[in-house]
């Protein structure tokens, strides 16, 4: 079971949380007719040992996107922002990269 | 306005629930007599909005989504960043308040009290009651009085408040009232559960 601390609410059960896609996949330009690329956003991911960014909402809390990056070998949540914020979120992302 | 019809007049029966008879641990009764409005606001205006609110209803306004702002009758809770509820007594003037403070774009003002079924849950099993389903500690030093919690119980979204020592709101949306109300009394049954008539 999994503990999410939501920005807002504080820590709290996986259950209040639904799971809302992989947050490192960037999507083309919606004018960009490149086949391949679009298929590369829509259904290539990666499957990283260790950090990997990803969407939640906390749906049945304060209804809010997060951007949360865990570790998929320990499970640890170790950091969620408010998805509303992309330049904290891209800069988290930036430095979990390096 | 149209009588308020309780969801849950179907299946509420006071007297007591279960095989138990020594003296009722908790007491479970529906807090009919309440209403619920929600002002909703923008991130850029939303702290000249609560100082606006402060005014008009001459009380602080809450933080964070862990603690409410209760001043008689009436409590308060911040439900999102930029989203209240301010519950009263159904015959307080929230509304008109609200109409007449000319908030214009800065809020959106929504009368949810008919959305929202409130139940009370007090005694001294109270809180073991709730945890039977809630995720979330009760523990006095954890979630002391006026603390409240968007959470879920057995997969129904719902708001606890911690209104006394043992005493607990419980709002929960009127869809999910009356499988609530059976979830809940199945669960008192072991506790020595009093059902009394609304409030």
């Amino acid at each position: 079971m999994l503990r999410i601390t939501c920005p807002f609410c504080g820590e709290r059960d996986q259950v209040e949380f639904a799971y809302g896609g992989d947050a490192a996949s960037v999507f083309p330009d919606l004018a960009d007719a490149d086949l391949d690329r679009w298929t590369d956003a829509v259904f290539m991911r990666d499957n990283p040992r260790g950090d990997h960014r990803e969407f939640w909402q906390h749906q049945h809390g304060c209804r809010q996107w997060l951007y949360v990056v865990r570790d998929t070998v320990t499970h640890e949540i170790k950091s969620t922002l408010p998805a509303r914020e992309p330049r904290r979120a891209a800069a988290t992302h930036e430095g979990r990269k390096g | 306005m149209p009588e308020q019809r309780s969801a849950l007049a179907s299946v509420y029966k006071p007297g007591r629930v279960g095989v138990y008879d020594g003296p009722a641990q908790v007491v479970l009764f529906e807090r009919a007599n309440r209403t619920l409005v929600q002002v909703s606001g923008w991130p850029g205006s939303f702290r000249e909005l609560c100082r606006k609110l402060e005014t008009l209803l001459a009380c602080r306004m809450p933080e964070d989504g862990l603690k409410a702002i209760s001043q008689g009758q009436r409590s308060i809770f911040r439900v999102g960043p930029e989203r209240l509820w301010v519950a009263g007594p159904s015959d307080d003037d929230l509304l008109m308040r609200f109409d007449g403070a000319a908030l214009g774009e800065e809020a959106v003002v929504t009368e949810i009290g008919h959305s929202r079924t409130i139940v009370r849950a007090a005694g001294a099993e109270a809180r073991t009651l709730l945890n039977r389903g809630l995720p979330i500690d009760l523990d006095f030093t954890a979630f002391p009085v006026d603390a409240f919690a968007q959470s879920v119980i057995h997969h129904m979204p719902v708001l606890v408040h911690r209104v006394g020592d043992s005493d607990f709101d419980v709002y929960v949306a009127r869809d999910y009232a009356v499988s609530f109300w059976e979830w809940l009394t199945g669960a008192a049954r072991s506790l020595g559960c009093q059902i009394s008539g609304p409030e």
